[in-house]
Order: structure tokens, then C-alpha cells, then sequence
């Protein structure tokens, strides 16, 4: 084969390979792996690298302190030491790098993203020449001054201690001759051999299958160091500083798990604590605690993303977690509720939220100030689940809100609440601006108030406006009057439901009078419904002979 | 370069040199082999008509694909790479033009050729007329990571040992990452010969039984995950679990710990803590990695048994898992092997092997079993054998893969030259020339150093190495300096 003509030394071309390093390195710090920012340094990097290695076959950078050097020529240097590549690796015990022939985007890439780790590694106690080594990169070579790998610093005496104790067993069985003399007979035993015949080693195919699988299985070693975790707890009972560590241990692993996604690994190791705290083998609170460290708003938040998208599944494996973990994720979970902002998202979280007593007060109170109206909101539907009395006067605040939204959700949480307390906070409703504030009072009032409330009701229906209300205000109106004043709603009534030649009444206020006498027990009402039924007017007609029939099938009902 | 399974081409290059090595150029099979070989070489070349099949930190490649050696492939992919070694060579280049002529006389030189070095086959090559195949000899381009001698890799364990012993249960940041060094030297070392590491962790102090135990284990392991063709990281991973499994001795109460005799009822209580005591100071980091994690579940389950018999009782563990029981057997094999004073009868490696073999499938794992006999050999290194034709030796390696595992090298004692190696495989008029006859146990120690004191270096006071039973020669020192272990043919 023909000689290759020697390549000109290029240390411009190699500054630049170490340039476009930099960047890529840079940008992978500080943008996402997947930004199109880093894949463009990264393609840059490899553009420049790949061409150099095609034509000179391989590059071999000197790595010193703060600068890297080719052909003793620097090629790239750094101010700020804290970023300076050079650095980074010669404080990792790294000298020289080699970018051998063959190499490919996916190395360059790899060894780029070690690089950016290499801050976090030593945090985790590791360094990039065990990143390296553990990489085992096909065409990147690196030298390491590590004492172990050059041999050069160990210690004098350790190689010599092993000479000697062979020396030593030798002679323990005679095998040493000591001075010259003749060395001693060594005793000699012999030991009866077993006949193994090759083929009783031989792998079977299922062997063969499980070698092969085992060797390929993906490394992750979290189920094993689990259960492990778990044996530990179990046998050593309530030792508050053993049990700590182990439980350190256990939020590592759930967080480990939830970075992956794994719910039913989570939910295992989950249930299996629970376990043992009801067993009392472990100290009591010790589930909450773990579950409180290791889960956190960002996990919160990814899962809450996950369910706008995921399949039906998933979206119960996610709601079911977060259900199992809410108690003691409450804060967080809130976080993640006032932060997303996708509906989809804050509906599931809020169905897992209002679910077993919903969330406790304490929890909701600092929520039912917060000056976003929609965090303020959503704390008052909350607040609907924990039926909590100490929540009736931030909710009753909350009547006064500025946003109508908040006011009715309030309202109809207080509604639910009932007691004195609700009705204030409901009768102050009833004279809202906002017509569904209204209605969701009078709602309110008409399911828990009583002859307290009668004459505020009474002046609603009474007002001025109260015809040109809308029909589902009036009809409201109307019930919660007939349901707090009785029969002595019924000539009011009655009076409603007839015409009027001037200023003729809306249609909607004279049905609502027929379905408000419907609801009053007695003659007096029956009597004002059967007047009705003979109407001249069909509307009237009919829905006053539909109440009767009503009222007569359900006193039949009742006898 | 074909987009067709690269394994296929490594696969019949492997076969196709082993053939050439028994059958002569005329042989069918070996036409057909041959034939084969050139036509998948065809269609992995690349654009330029090219491709390499070589050898990189005890892999093959293909290009630049590497191939992952398995169970059922290591024995072809091992004969390679110790071909490629003896020949000092990182790769073969196969040019488009090669006819079947010259690819069989390339393999016939590469599996014949006893005359081996650096330079030697691009010579040979050469002399033969072939120029469509180019060599690359080891260290022709650019760096490598430093390679230590084994007594170095083996030296640096045990300093480390004794370095994590030393009364100090906080290992310190540089410690933790020292120990990653360490054990990934000794990983590197044996993927580069396993055979002679395997030989000094017969070596074995029962001053200092934990340091040279946890070394041993540790080394045992990783040879046995390399044959089951676990991945460098994994090793990795391996080596450091084996190395601290049994780190809870250091808490478990020193008198018991050290007891010179057999252990009462409560005593054994407090011995059978040291897997979770293990377990739970390996906790004891910053930040927990996942070769800690394997660390800690190896520690926490080497007593454990494959049949899930033994110790810390388990209630939610159903299996032992793969590095468990890898260590487990490695574990049984150093302690049964390594002599103590209070037993009456210490074992050979022989009858540690038997030990092992006769719980497989009950305490150990059958598939793991079958392949640890495969690596140690029927006689593992150590074990002392009388020889069918007079001499007494110490078996110093196993057989080449592929060989019969009852032929192990051993290095004479006494009744012949001693110190020299005798390979049971050799054979004379188409027989074997000696086989083992007896295996001894010397002085009731059951296992001697399969390595000679002379690889040490330094002087070698008032010894030569093994002294031979009865005999006044002196003898040549035995081979110095790092690099070479054990001995060789």
C-alpha cells in the first residue's frame, strides 16, 4: 500500500476543535441536553473533530494545569478557572487525552456530557477518570497520574510484605530452605479425588439463555437495594440513628425511582413501609417523613404534566400515587396546583386533593389569601372537602373578593358548611352585584337558613329590580322565600303567578311562583296551585297542573 | 460497512485462524472456512474497501463496532485476544483484493507461526508477499490508559485494604475515590490476564486474613463476571462489592472476630451480624452511587444462599441477586482455601472446588458453579498435585480455554527441573505425556502460593522461590519484575 504524505502540523485547526469543546461544554451546562443550542455546539464540535481525525488519523491533547497543548503548542486556555476544561480534567488527575481514528458523534457527545458533569461528580465523591473508565470509550484514551494506575506510589514495604508472607507459607509447609540447609520433608497427604466427568459441566440451553440474560440485563440496581433497605428496617427495629440512615437511604432510592418514573416500584416500596410502621418495627411517622424528602414539587410537577398527556393507565397509576401520598405532600402539592397551567392538570390534582377529607386547614388557610385569584379559588373548592369551621372566616373574607369567580366558590363551599357562621357569610351574599353570587346564596340560605334569614330574602323578592332579574336568580329567589317563610309566602306567591295588565310580569317570575307554592306544604298552597291549573294561560296552566300532580303523587307517596 | 451483524465476521475470523492452527490449507474445512471468512470481509468493507477486526481493552472490534464477548462466545473471542497479544498486535486492516490464496496463508502464519513478537508478523507478512492485510501493532497511535503489572494491581488492593482497615470507619473523599482506582486497575488487569491474578490470590496472610480475603473475593468475582461477559462498568461495580462485602467484620466484637477456636451459640449471633453491619456503613456516604448500592446489597447478602438457606434471615427477599451469588462463590472458595489454625483438616482447592460443585443448585448458583470449575480448572492454582510421571508442583494456571479442564500448568517442585512449567496438554505420539495423579495436601495448609517469591523483585533472603523436597541444587532466581506472574510455557 502506498505511504500517506506526512500531515502538516495544524495547531490552529486543533484550537479550534478546542474552542467549539468549549462551547459545547458551556452549553451543555447551561441549556437542557436536548436545546437546540447544545445540539448545534455539539454537531459543530463533532464537524471539526471528525475531520481532523480523518485526516491525521488520530489527536492526542496535552492536558496542563489551566491549558491544553498540542505538539507542545497551546491550544486553548481559559480565564475563569472555574471553567476552564484544562482544569476541570488535570484537577481529576487526567493528562492527556487521545481522539483515536474511528471515533463518532455519539463519543463526542458522551465525553462533552461528562465533562459538564464533572462539578457534580465531585460532589458524589467521583471523578472524570472513573467517568472515563466506566464510559470505556471505543476510541477516546486518556493517561491518569492516579497513584494506583502509574504504580509509582505504592507504598515501600507493601510489595515486599508480599514476598515475604509467601516465603513465609512456603517454609510453614517446608517448602522453604532456610540458609541453605536442606529444607525439611514436606508432609505429604493425599486427598481423595471425586470423578467429574467434563459433561456434568456443560451448560444447559436454559444456562446458556440465563447467562446471556443476566449479562445483558439493564444495570439498574435499585429493585435489589430496595429490598435490602427494607430487610434492614425490619430486623433492626426502633434504633433512631441506624434506622435514620437507612431511611436517608430509602428517600434516594424514591427519588431514584421517581426520576425514572417507576410508580409501582414507588408504590412497593411504599406499601412495604407502611407495613412496617403498622408493625411497629420501625418508628412511627417514618413513611411520611421518607415520602415528604423524596418527593418533591418538580417530581410533583412532572407527574402533574404527565397526566394532561398520558394513557388512561398511567393517568390512574399517577392519580393513585399521588392520592396515596398527599397527606404528607400537602404544601407541595398546593405548589403545583397554584403553578400549573394546564386545566387538565389542575382538575386531576384537585380530584386527588378534595379526596379522604381533603386538605387539612392549616394547609388551605395561607391559600385562601394568596392575591391570585385562581390560587384563591381553588383553595375554597379545597376547603368544600375539609369541611373545616375554622375555614368559614377566611371563606367568608373571600365573600368580598374582588373576582366573582372566588366569590361564588366561597359561596358554595359555605353553602356546604352551614351553621351560623356559613349563613352570615351567605346572607352578606345575597347582596352581591354578581347575580350568580346571588343565586348560590339564596341556594345556600335556602338549603340551611332559617326565619333569620326570611326578611333578607323577603327583601330580595320585594326589590324593585327583582323582575328584570334573570329567570334562574328569580326562580332561586323564590324557592329560598317559599322554603324560609312557609305559608306565609303563599298570597305573595299568589299574587306573582297571576297577570298583571301593566308592566305585565316576565313569564319566568310566574312559573317561578308556581314552582316555589309546589314546595310549600299545605291548603293554602294547594289551593293557590289548583287556581292556577284553570288558567287561561297555557304556561301557567300546565306547569301549575304538573306541580299539583306533583305534590298529590308524592302526599299519596307519603300516606 | 455492511449494516449485517458484526459479531458474524469477529466470529469466523476467530474460527477460521483456530481451524488453520489444526487442519492443513488442502483441507476442505478448511477451504470452506476460509471461503466463508473472505466472503463476510467482503461484505463488511467499507467505502474504502477496508475492514478491521481488533482487539481494544479485551475487546474485539470490528471497525469501530464493538463486539460484547457472551458465555457461548468467549471462548473464540479469548483465543483472539490472546492471539492478538502474543503477536503484540491492536489490529488486523483486510483490503478489498485479498484472494482466498493469501487469507488462508495469513491465518496459517497467525495460528502457526511460533516465532511471535512486535513487528514480527508485519515481517512475516511480508516475507509471504501479502499486502491487502496491514498491522497495527499495540501502541502504534496516540495513548493508552497506563497498564500496572498484576503484583502492582494486586499490591495496590491490598495497601487499599489496609488503608480502609486502619482504624478509621469515615472513609475519607480521596479514599472512596482511590478505592474506585484501585479496583478499576485490578479489573483492567484482569481483563488483560486474569490467569495471573488469579495465581496471587493464593498468596493469602493469616495475619492479615480480611485485607488479603476481601482482595481475593473481590478479584474471584471479577474473573468470573468477565467469563459471564459482564460489561467493564459492571466488573467494575463487581470488583468493589467484593472487595467490602465483608467490611462489617471491622464492627463485629474483636474477640470474637479473632477467636482462635470454634464459636459458642452467642458468639455466632454476633459473627452473623457483620453482613448487616456492612451493609449499613456502607450506607454512610454523601451520596449514595450505583455501584455503592450493588456494594451494599452484596454485603448485606454474601451469606445468603442461592436456595435462600443461610444468614441475615429475610422475609421480602426471594432471591439472592446475580453479584450475590457471584460473590458468594468467591467468597466460600478464599475462605475454605485459606488455612486456619484452629481447623484439624484445612482444604485443598481441589476439595474447595468440590465443596462448591456438591452445593450447586442449593447453596450456589449451578449455572455460576459450572463456569467457576471452567475457570479454575479442575485443579485450581494453588493446589499442590504428584504428577503420572514423578514430579511434585503446584499448579500455577489453569488450562487455555477451550483445553481439558484436568490439565493444568504446574510449576515443578521437586522430581524434576524445578521451577520449570509443565503443560499437561502436551502430548507425544498423539498422547497426553503426563496427567495428575495424586492431589496433595502440603502440611495440612491445604493450598500453597501458586506464585513464586522471586516475582516480587528485591532480594530474596535465605530463598530461591520454592525450594524443591530433598534437593541441594541451587537454582536460577526465579523471574523478577512486574509484569510477569505466575509462569508461562
Amino acid at each position: 500500500m502506498p505511504e500517506q504524505p506526512p500531515v502538516p502540523h495544524d495547531s490552529g485547526a486543533v484550537a479550534r476543535i478546542c474552542s467549539a469543546l468549549h462551547r459545547a461544554y458551556r452549553d451543555l451546562r447551561f441549556y437542557p441536553p436536548n436545546h437546540p443550542v447544545v445540539q448545534q455546539s455539539l454537531d459543530a464540535l463533532a464537524r471539526v473533530l471528525l475531520a481532523f481525525i480523518r485526516q491525521e488519523g488520530s489527536l492526542t491533547l496535552g492536558i496542563e494545569e489551566s491549558r491544553l497543548v498540542y505538539d507542545e503548542d497551546e491550544v486553548y486556555s481559559h480565564a475563569e478557572t472555574r471553567d476552564n476544561l484544562a482544569f476541570i480534567m488535570f484537577r481529576d488527575g487526567l493528562r492527556a487525552i487521545t481522539f483515536q481514528s474511528g471515533l463518532e458523534q455519539s463519543e463526542t457527545e458522551s465525553f462533552v456530557d461528562c465533562l459538564a458533569r464533572a462539578d457534580d461528580l465531585v460532589r458524589s465523591e467521583q471523578d472524570l477518570v472513573t467517568v472515563f473508565w466506566e464510559q470505556d470509550f471505543e476510541h477516546i484514551d486518556y493517561q491518569a497520574a492516579d497513584p494506583f494506575l502509574s504504580g509509582g506510589y505504592l507504598r515501600e514495604g507493601t510489595i515486599d510484605a508480599l514476598r515475604d508472607t509467601v516465603m513465609r507459607r512456603l517454609d510453614e509447609v517446608g517448602l522453604e530452605r532456610n540458609g541453605g540447609e536442606t529444607p525439611r520433608r514436606i508432609d505429604l497427604e493425599v486427598v481423595p479425588t471425586v470423578d467429574l466427568r467434563p459433561e456434568m459441566l456443560a451448560l444447559t440451553t436454559q444456562e446458556f439463555e440465563k447467562s446471556e440474560r443476566v449479562a445483558e440485563e439493564p444495570t439498574t440496581v435499585l429493585d435489589d437495594f430496595a429490598v435490602v433497605l427494607l430487610e434492614m428496617m425490619s430486623g433492626l427495629g426502633k434504633q433512631q440513628d441506624d434506622a435514620e440512615l437507612i431511611s436517608r437511604s430509602v428517600v434516594a432510592v424514591l427519588e431514584a425511582y421517581l426520576q425514572v418514573g417507576d410508580l409501582n416500584a414507588v408504590n412497593f416500596l411504599l406499601s412495604e413501609l407502611e407495613k412496617l410502621e403498622a408493625s411497629g418495627k420501625v418508628t412511627d411517622g417514618l413513611l411520611g417523613t421518607v415520602v415528604s424528602q423524596a418527593v418533591s414539587v418538580e417530581t410533583l410537577r412532572s407527574l402533574s404534566l404527565e397526566l394532561a398527556a398520558a394513557p388512561p393507565e398511567r393517568v390512574a397509576l399517577i392519580e393513585g400515587f399521588l392520592g396515596s401520598i398527599r397527606q404528607w405532600v400537602f404544601a407541595a402539592q398546593l405548589d403545583v396546583l397554584a403553578e400549573s397551567p394546564d386545566m387538565n392538570v389542575r382538575r386531576s390534582l384537585l380530584a386527588v386533593l378534595r379526596k379522604e377529607g381533603g386538605v387539612p386547614a392549616e394547609h388551605l388557610k395561607p391559600w385562601l389569601q394568596d392575591p391570585r385569584w385562581y390560587v384563591a379559588r381553588n383553595a375554597a373548592q379545597l376547603a368544600a372537602a375539609s369541611h373545616d369551621p375554622s375555614l368559614v372566616v377566611p371563606l367568608t373574607r373571600l365573600l368580598r373578593h374582588p373576582e366573582p369567580r372566588v366569590r361564588r366558590e366561597a359561596a358554595h363551599t359555605l353553602e356546604g358548611f352551614g351553621g351560623e357562621a356559613a349563613l352570615a357569610g351567605l346572607t352578606c351574599a345575597l347582596e352581591d352585584s354578581d347575580p350568580t353570587m346571588r343565586i348560590l346564596a339564596a341556594r345556600g340560605i335556602a338549603q340551611v337558613g332559617g326565619s333569620a334569614q326570611e326578611d333578607l330574602v323577603a327583601a330580595q323578592v320585594l326589590s324593585r329590580d327583582f323582575e328584570t332579574r334573570s329567570p334562574e336568580e328569580v326562580e332561586a329567589m323564590v324557592l329560598a322565600y317559599a322554603k324560609l317563610s312557609k305559608e306565609r309566602a303563599v298570597p305573595f306567591l299568589d299574587k306573582l303567578w297571576h297577570r298583571r295588565f301593566l308592566r305585565p310580569r316576565p313569564l319566568a317570575v310566574r312559573l317561578a311562583a308556581i314552582q316555589a307554592l309546589a314546595s310549600i306544604p299545605g291548603e293554602l298552597a294547594h289551593g293557590s296551585l289548583a287556581q292556577a291549573s284553570k288558567s287561561g294561560e297555557g304556561p301557567v296552566r300546565r306547569a301549575a297542573a304538573r306541580a299539583l300532580q306533583g305534590v298529590q303523587s308524592s302526599g299519596a307517596h307519603r300516606s | 460497512m455492511s449494516d449485517g451483524n458484526p459479531q458474524a465476521l469477529a466470529l469466523s475470523f476467530a474460527v477460521a485462524v483456530r481451524t488453520a492452527a489444526y487442519y492443513e490449507p488442502e483441507n476442505a474445512v478448511m477451504q470452506q472456512t476460509t471461503a466463508l471468512l473472505r466472503s463476510l470481509l467482503a461484505e463488511f468493507s467499507d467505502a474504502g474497501g477496508s475492514v478491521m477486526i481488533g482487539v481494544h481493552s479485551h475487546c474485539v472490534f470490528v471497525g469501530s463496532k464493538r463486539i460484547r464477548s457472551t458465555v457461548s462466545t468467549y471462548g473464540r473471542f479469548a483465543y483472539l485476544i490472546e492471539l492478538y497479544g502474543s503477536w503484540s498486535i491492536d489490529g488486523l486492516t483486510f483490503f478489498e483484493g485479498l484472494s482466498d490464496a493469501e487469507l488462508m496463508a495469513v491465518l496459517v502464519i497467525l495460528a502457526r507461526d511460533k516465532n511471535r513478537g512486535p513487528d514480527r508478523l508485519s515481517e512475516r507478512l511480508y516475507e509471504a508477499g501479502i499486502t491487502y492485510v496491514q498491522v497495527d501493532l499495540v501502541g502504534g497511535e496516540g495513548t493508552r490508559p497506563a497498564v500496572i503489572a498484576p503484583v502492582e494491581a494486586y499490591a495496590a488492593c491490598i495497601q487499599m485494604g489496609e488503608e480502609l482497615t486502619s482504624g478509621t470507619d469515615e472513609r475519607q473523599a480521596a479514599n472512596v475515590r482511590q478505592l474506585r482506582h484501585v479496583t478499576q486497575a485490578a479489573v483492567d488487569q484482569i481483563l488483560q490476564d486474569a490467569h495471573s491474578l488469579v495465581a496471587l490470590t493464593t498468596i493469602k496472610d493469616f495475619d492479615r486474613y480480611l485485607i488479603h480475603h476481601s482482595t481475593n473475593v473481590a478479584i474471584l468475582s471479577v474473573v468470573l463476571g468477565q467469563r459471564l461477559g459482564l460489561s467493564k462498568s459492571r466488573l467494575g461495580e463487581l470488583c468493589l462489592a467484593g472487595f467490602l462485602h465483608d467490611s462489617g467484620k471491622l464492627i463485629v466484637r474483636a474477640d470474637v472476630l479473632n477467636k482462635r477456636g470454634p464459636l459458642d451459640p452467642s458468639e455466632w449471633v454476633e459473627m452473623r451480624r457483620h453482613p448487616g453491619l456492612a451493609a449499613h456503613s456502607l450506607l454512610d456516604q454523601p451520596r449514595l452511587t450505583p455501584a455503592d448500592m450493588r456494594a451494599v446489597v452484596v454485603a448485606f447478602e454474601h451469606h445468603l444462599h442461592y436456595d435462600m438457606s443461610g444468614y441475615p434471615r429475610t422475609t421480602l427477599k426471594t432471591t439472592v441477586s446475580l453479584f450475590g451469588n457471584i460473590v458468594s462463590i468467591a467468597d466460600v472458595y478464599d475462605a475454605m482455601t485459606t488455612a486456619r489454625p484452629y481447623r484439624s483438616n484445612n482444604f485443598t482447592p481441589y476439595e474447595a472446588l468440590d465443596f462448591i460443585i456438591g452445593k450447586s443448585g442449593s447453596l450456589f448458583d449451578p449455572m455460576l458453579v459450572k463456569l467457576f470449575v471452567e475457570i479454575m480448572g479442575r485443579y485450581p492454582a494453588g493446589t499442590m498435585v504428584e504428577l503420572t510421571t514423578g514430579e511434585i508442583g503446584v499448579v500455577s494456571e489453569p488450562p487455555n480455554v477451550g483445553m481439558s479442564f484436568d490439565r493444568p500448568r504446574v510449576r515443578v517442585i521437586t522430581g524434576g527441573e524445578p521451577d520449570s512449567v509443565l503443560d499437561l496438554c502436551e502430548q507425544a505420539d498423539s498422547a497426553f505425556i503426563r496427567d495428575v495423579k495424586h492431589v496433595l495436601n502440603p502440611g495440612n495448609k491445604g493450598e500453597i502460593p501458586a506464585v513464586p517469591a522471586g516475582l516480587f523483585g528485591g532480594h530474596v533472603a535465605n530463598a530461591a522461590g520454592l525450594g524443591g523436597v530433598g534437593s541441594e541444587t541451587e537454582r536460577p532466581t526465579a523471574p523478577t519484575g512486574p509484569g510477569v506472574a505466575g509462569s508461562g510455557p
